[in-house]
């Protein structure tokens, strides 16, 4: 996809602020919040996009100032992209990724997973899909316990209720715990 | 009594009415969950809670949240919350199953070994994983392959003496000793139909000694869209077939069909499984078919020894009076049909074509000696064919 070059430079006018949950104001050009169904709407509901209506201030009271930071540079990034309300956009299910998106999601698992949560707060559909692609990559053809270190979760093995032995794993055709024992040459196919 | 639409109705003006606060309903009868479900999507049901849960963003505002209970108990209540009131599970929830769904099935059952909790919320929430899966089985094991746009991993269960192994496609392998292939390869399968639905391709490839009751035991279920027979009889493929959810199977394969078989398949016409199928292919080497074990497929396809002028006419008729068959298609082994007591009947052209003022039967025999027999519409009628008018 290409970015058409900006013609035009923001006015007080097509500007709307909004407040994060700490209380910092960010200002916004209206082309930017296209790509949010959810400031979208708010904008077109209260008419903020008419230069005669005031326009307060907007409270974003489950986004932080440092999530808006980061949303901002998406959506500066992505500024002469379809609008979120192109549903016919297919996202790409491909886990290789622009460079500039891999640097700019190159951040902690923690930061990432409130990003995306910010990011389905504000419902914009292509940073939500990326993260999400993104995540799935740090998870796809890894074991078990690298999911562990990745995610930074420690394991809970429940106990049967009534002999108290760990429960068995039911899945054996997942690799995770396999032996090492190399098989060469390639199997043939039954 | 309470309908689904009501409670629709109810939230729709919840939220275009600016007095409503809260709503509450008495009611006698549980509405289906199921179809609550298709109405409004999964509810957020923690195991704290004593009923289901929904959280909906006001359409002006994104601060204002309806949320809508229905409590076991037999109530109904509607209430506005502010967003940082959503519990955050509910959010999480849905935000996890939308990063799982990029997974294949492999990867999926790899995090169901993580920790219990995402087990849980795997199996919770069934995510549907972007893979097609083919299936292999035998009396010497049982093969799996997945593919998706980005992997193609498999998995086999061999039969080792008395045990299983296991062998996966990163070439690692692991010996169960006191399991049978058989018990290893269902237990995985259940796992694996419970998140996938349907398998795209099964194939069952056996010798004529293969004994389906010692492969399989009653409670054997599979659910494909698509299964094929390799050098299976008629007895072994009417045993196996009638392991498959008729519901989801689309087409039937078979192949090789061993010689010195009853033509007749009328045993396998007795299974709802055939039945309720629209694609066939079936392929013998000295294979003779009876048209009328297929005339209620769609599509089918048949490769065999030899077919009679008499069963092309009964063929002809049949697909006339069909309001199911769209295409059938003959090859025979060494050509073995009548093409001149065929010209002699239609004419002295490879192509012919019935109909009516709606729709046309087309009868061409190919350049490869293909019989096929093909529905069109009239504008699909080449300009000039002479259409022999069927009363």
């Amino acid at each position: 996809m290409s970015c058409e070059e900006p013609t035009t430079s923001p006015t007080p006018e097509n500007n709307i602020t909004v407040v994060s949950s700490d209380g910092k104001e960010f200002l916004l050009d209206l082309k930017l919040t296209e790509q949010s169904e959810t400031l979208a709407r708010l904008i077109s509901n209260f008419e903020y996009d008419r230069t005669d209506v005031k326009k307060d201030p907007v409270p974003l009271g489950n986004i932080t100032s440092a999530q808006m930071q980061k949303i901002i540079e998406w959506l500066q990034h992505h500024r002469y992209y379809p609008k979120w309300e192109q549903n016919d956009i297919h996202y790409s299910t491909s886990f290789t990724f622009e460079t500039w998106v891999e640097e700019y999601l190159n951040i902690p698992n923690n930061e990432m997973f409130e990003l995306l949560n910010a990011a389905n707060y504000l419902n914009i559909p292509r940073l939500f899909s990326t993260i999400c692609r993104i995540m799935a990559s740090r998870i796809t053809g890894k074991s078990a316990e690298q999911i562990r270190t990745v995610l930074n979760i420690k394991t809970d093995v429940k106990n049967d209720v009534y002999t108290g032995i760990p429960i068995q794993e039911d899945s054996s055709s997942s690799e995770d715990g396999m032996s090492e024992i190399s098989l060469s040459p390639s199997p043939p196919p039954i | 009594m309470l309908s689904v639409e009501d409670v629709v109705l109810v939230k729709e003006k919840f939220f275009t009415s600016p007095a409503m606060t809260s709503f509450a309903i008495r009611f006698q009868q549980f509405m289906d969950r199921s179809q609550l479900e298709s109405v409004f999507g999964k509810p957020f049901c923690g195991r704290d809670i004593d009923g289901l849960r929904w959280f909906f963003l006001a359409p002006r505002s994104c601060q204002k949240v309806l949320k809508l209970t229905i409590r076991y108990l037999g109530y109904i209540t509607f209430c506005r919350i502010i967003a940082e009131n959503v519990p955050e599970r509910a959010v999480i929830r849905d935000v996890t199953a939308r990063i799982l769904e990029n997974l294949d099935f492999f990867s999926i059952l790899t995090l169901r070994k993580v920790c219990w909790s995402l087990r849980e919320f795997l199996d919770e929430t069934k995510i549907k994983p972007n893979c097609e899966v083919m299936l292999k089985l035998n009396d010497k094991g049982a093969y799996m392959e997945f593919r998706t746009p980005r992997i193609q991993k498999f998995v086999r269960f061999e039969k080792y003496d008395n045990g299983c192994l296991l062998i996966w496609s990163v070439r690692k392998m692991r010996l169960f000793k006191d399991e049978s292939f058989i018990e290893k390869f269902l237990k995985d399968y259940r796992i694996f139909s419970s998140y996938m639905g349907s398998l795209n391709s099964f194939i069952f490839a056996t010798y004529n000694d293969t004994k389906i009751d010692n492969l399989l035991p009653e409670y054997a279920s599979f659910h494909a869209k698509e299964v094929t027979f390799d050098q299976c009889s008629l007895l072994q493929i009417f045993q196996f077939l009638s392991f498959f959810d008729s519901k989801k199977l689309d087409k039937i394969k078979v192949l090789d069909y061993p010689q010195h078989q009853d033509g007749k398949l009328s045993k396998l016409c007795e299974l709802e499984q055939w039945n309720n199928c629209k694609y066939v292919e079936f392929a013998g080497e000295d294979f003779i078919p009876h048209i009328q074990d297929f005339v209620g497929f769609k599509e089918v396809k048949i490769q065999c020894l030899e077919i009679s002028t008499q069963k092309i006419l009964m063929l002809k008729e049949q697909f006339l009076k069909s309001s199911t068959l769209t295409r059938f298609e003959i090859q025979c082994t060494d050509d073995y049909f009548d093409i001149n007591q065929i010209r002699e009947i239609f004419g002295p052209e490879d192509e012919w074509f019935f109909g009516n003022d709606k729709e046309v039967v087309h009868f061409v025999i190919t350049e490869l000696d293909f019989i096929v027999f093909n529905r069109l519409r009239l504008d699909e009628v080449p300009e000039g064919a002479v259409i022999n008018e069927i009363k």
